[in-house]
């Protein structure tokens, strides 16, 4: 029996990378919204912005640099973030504010094309990861192996410093009740700033990892916001373990649904979502209603 | 009737000034009708066939707004994910015409049907949500659609992702498609259905149907401690938006003949939202206005370049600055230069509270 | 016309309400619901007004049992509510407002409620942008509208100074005799409340400690000892 035609790890590892990038960036999106209330609709043009500055810097000096050098660049686009947008607008309805988040996509989506242009851009592997590695049997490239990795290492450290850390801890609080948070004496604003910009940078490190994956082009950005939204709200608005948790999930059900019934595995989410949104408005982690 | 009646006499307490009397209204009418009658004529007076496929589509993008603008203001609810009952209703129209075979007229009123009542099944599901996760659900669902119109298995029925084309045989009202895909042709059924679909919003506006669904908006709680039902009136009150968005879809798909995955996409749905944002809520023409703008901008900086750019700057402008969007705004200033002062409706006239 | 049998409203082991009875027999009467804070006073009214369930216990109105009724179904039997946290519509005109409310209850006489409350001034402004004391009698004018039999009232007074609180009551004891409501009122100013109502139940940790007139519940000891301390 061929076991390659039913249990396919490179289609195993495929759905995992996805799910990967999508932790990394559904992390940064439930942090910003546990912290400002804000749902950033812009999130996804962020992920796109990193993605296309991880393709110059890996031109100008190499892959290992955009790597480092992205996400700070992203973090400081947080800082403005949120002195422009999170603060002065912060008596307005959450509505209002991704509203402008979500002009702010458009905005920036376009800023984008007058840059680079529109032709899609492909990002070269790391010469140290270029090349496959054999996988049960099967060659499997090294670079995506090396994405599971990060991505995943990424979530756990975030998860690590989230429950062990005296920030983390405050962040969580604030999260699940901002009211009594604030009346323990937590700096909501200082933790805020912190956090905006750990969403971004996250952002940013997930479009670098992304640039040698997937095409760089200036559809990136749509296309994995909507699925970020529904691992957001499925794992719980403003709980990011259970954002880590609903994340790996999806990309599970993504797996199973290729290798079961691709119908199954296009609506599984959206149903889930519904369901959710629902009968569960506070997700499946700890995480509040919105 | 209003218990006001009784109250008309005592002069402290002066109704507002929106009531308007019997002979005001008739009036009114009368221009309105004549607007309608007038507007019908444009072929003959623009001769340019290419401005006019402009203002044909302006017409039928500010449907979906007005449908919109209704949810938005009567509700406080926003439809991010409008292309899906307006691509919807494109694609249940195509099924209708090239699947089932029916005659165009048929499978006009079928669509229009079975969006109303799809429309009331989901928003049965979903009306009682907060705003946020409301507008995010409608965005899943038109994803989903676009998703589920692209399956392989599906094929046989939607098209996949080449679209279903639907030409008809016959006459819609006494047109063949070759003159409704001519926008001349086109832009009669396009402006009536425009008149019909803002009378409706503006009548339900007016009724005490609009005044339960605005208190409800205002304090949902409250109105139950008072004796309402407050869920029924926003199911139908989706259900009517979800019909004027089907207008808009079936408009599409009688004039392109043509459905395709696109009329799903998030931007379609985006462009109706955007336009209804910068053209304001408060009033019926606010969508339209804006539907307007954009197409003009559309035209101006062409589909790739600088539209988004302006698109996405409008947006943020409206929400930061012009919560009333350009037609409050218009009213606003016109109120002011009339001597009328600060009488501008404030509260429930911005987009989202 | 109100009778409340032993209820209870239970979060896992925590009873908010625990096996709480009362009875407001007479019409037109002011009965005052007095307690510590955390006493259950809220969540009683909360659980006769429908906007919590019980976990146990049953509810009569007019003979009726209305624990499973929805709360627009009570109101519409003509047992309405007013909020503790002002709860008015903002952004539609005081005017409107009411009116919108006396068409769906079928109230004919709204001018004289708005004249008693005294919102003449405020009748064309919008309710969000008026002075505090107007939003709280706008709060209960919504109660008022609709001839309810038994109305229900959660710290009207509240964020009010003694002066207003004593004219606030003479205002409720004149329409509760006038217009035959029974007025059940939940009320921290305790001199009021004694002063002003004609029976009064006194709560503490979810139970019932007190139930009757004024002089006896000043008296019981079990009231002096969880709450009076030696102020009675």
């Amino acid at each position: 029996m061929d076991f390659s035609q039913i249990f396919n790890i490179a289609q195993l590892a495929n759905a995992l990378a996805l799910a990967s990038l999508l932790t990394i960036l559904a992390s940064g999106l439930a942090l910003i919204f546990g912290l400002r209330d804000v749902m950033n609709f812009a999130h996804g043009a962020l992920f796109m912005i990193g993605a296309y500055l991880g393709y110059t810097i890996s031109g100008m000096f190499n892959f290992w640099a955009a790597l480092a050098i992205v996400p700070a660049l992203l973090a400081l686009l947080g800082v403005a973030f949120e002195y422009a947008l999170v603060r002065p607008l912060r008596r307005r309805s959450p509505m209002d504010v991704a509203l402008v988040t979500y002009g702010l996509a458009l905005i920036l989506s376009q800023v984008v094309i007058k840059i680079w242009g529109t032709a899609p851009l492909s990002v070269a592997e790391p010469p140290s990861l270029s090349g496959s590695i054999n996988l049960f049997g099967q060659p499997y490239p090294a670079y995506r192996i090396f994405l599971i990795g990060v991505g995943f290492g990424a979530c756990a450290a975030l998860a690590a410093w989230l429950k062990y850390t005296r920030s983390g801890m405050h962040v969580r609080a604030v999260s699940q009740s901002p009211m009594v948070a604030r009346i323990m004496g937590v700096n909501t604003d200082r933790l805020g700033l912190l956090v905006v910009c750990m969403g971004t940078g996250f952002a940013g490190f997930a479009g670098v990892l992304a640039g040698p994956y997937l095409s760089v082009d200036p559809a990136l950005g749509a296309s994995i916001l909507i699925n970020c939204l529904i691992v957001v709200v499925i794992g719980g608005l403003g709980s990011v373990g259970g954002t880590i948790a609903a994340a790996v999930v999806y990309g599970l059900i993504q797996v199973l649904g290729s290798m079961l019934s691709p119908t199954l595995a296009v609506m599984a989410p959206y149903l889930l979502l519904f369901f959710v949104l629902l009968w569960r408005p506070q997700g499946f982690g700890r995480g509040r209603v919105a | 009737m209003d218990a006001v009646q009784g109250l008309a006499t005592d002069a402290s307490m002066t109704p507002s000034a929106a009531r308007a009397g019997y002979p005001d209204l008739l009036k009114r009418g009368v221009v309105v009708a004549a607007l309608i009658v007038i507007g019908l004529f444009a072929p003959t007076v623009i001769r340019n066939t290419y401005y006019l496929g402009l203002m044909g589509d302006a017409v039928v993008l500010g449907i979906a707004a007005v449908s919109i603008g209704f949810l938005a203001h009567q509700c406080g609810l926003m439809m991010f994910g409008a292309a899906a009952f307006t691509g919807g209703a494109t694609y249940l129209y195509a099924i209708a015409l090239t699947r089932f075979g029916w005659n165009v007229m048929a499978a006009a009123a079928f669509t229009l049907l079975a969006s109303t009542l799809l429309s009331a099944l989901i928003g049965a599901l979903i009306v009682r949500a907060r705003p946020l996760p409301f507008a995010m659900l409608t965005l899943a669902l038109a994803q989903m659609l676009r998703s589920v119109v692209m399956i392989t298995d599906f094929r046989p029925v939607t098209g996949g992702d080449d679209g279903l084309a639907l030409s008809f045989a016959g006459a819609f009202f006494g047109l063949p498609q070759a003159q409704l895909s001519r926008p001349d042709g086109f832009w009669p059924v396009a402006w009536l259905a425009l008149c019909g679909v803002m009378l409706l919003a503006w009548a339900v506006g007016r009724s005490r149907a609009g005044r339960v669904l605005r208190a409800i908006r205002a304090n949902e709680e409250r109105m139950r401690f008072s004796g309402f039902n407050t869920y029924a009136p926003r199911v139908l009150a989706f259900s009517l938006a979800g019909f004027i968005a089907a207008v808009s879809g079936l408009l599409t798909g009688l004039h392109t003949a043509f459905a395709s995955p696109e009329l799903l996409d998030f931007t379609t749905g985006g462009n109706a939202l955007v336009s209804t944002l910068v053209g304001g809520v408060g009033m019926v023409s606010g969508p339209v206005l804006g539907a307007l703008l954009f197409v003009i901008a559309q035209d101006q900086f062409g589909a790739n370049g600088n539209l988004e750019l302006l698109t996405g700057l409008g947006v943020v402008l409206v929400i930061v600055a012009f919560p009333e969007g350009a037609m409050g705004f218009i009213r606003n200033s016109v109120a002011r230069f009339g001597g009328r002062g600060a009488q501008a409706q404030r509260g429930g006239d911005h987009a989202a509270r | 016309m109100l009778r409340v049998d032993d209820l209870t409203v239970a979060y896992g082991s925590l009873r908010a309400l625990d096996g709480v009875s009362l009875e407001v027999a007479r019409r037109g009467a002011l009965h005052g619901i007095i307690g510590p804070n955390g006493a259950g006073k809220s969540t009683l009214m909360d659980a006769i007004t429908g906007r919590r369930k019980p976990t146990h216990g049953r509810i009569f109105f007019d003979g009726q049992d209305v624990t499973r009724h929805s709360v627009e179904r009570r109101r519409r039997l003509g047992m309405s509510r007013s909020f503790q946290r002002t709860s008015i519509f903002p952004g539609i005109r005081v005017g409107e407002q009411l009116e919108l409310v006396a068409s769906q209850l079928g109230e004919k006489d709204l001018a004289g409620i708005v004249d008693t409350l005294d919102l003449g001034r405020v009748y064309d402004e919008l309710a969000d942008v008026i002075a505090y004391g107007d939003q709280r009698r706008v709060d209960i004018a919504l109660a008022l509208v609709g001839q309810p039999s038994l109305m229900l009232l959660d710290e009207p007074a509240a964020g009010l100074s003694t002066a207003e609180t004593t004219t606030l009551f003479e205002h409720l004891a004149a329409v509760a005799r006038e217009r035959n409501v029974t007025a059940l009122v939940v009320e921290h100013d305790v001199e009021a409340v004694f002063r002003f109502c004609d029976t009064i139940t006194a709560l503490d940790l979810g139970r019932l400690l007190a139930n009757g007139a004024p002089d006896e519940v000043r008296r019981d000891p079990r009231v002096i000892a969880a709450y009076l301390g030696s102020a009675a």
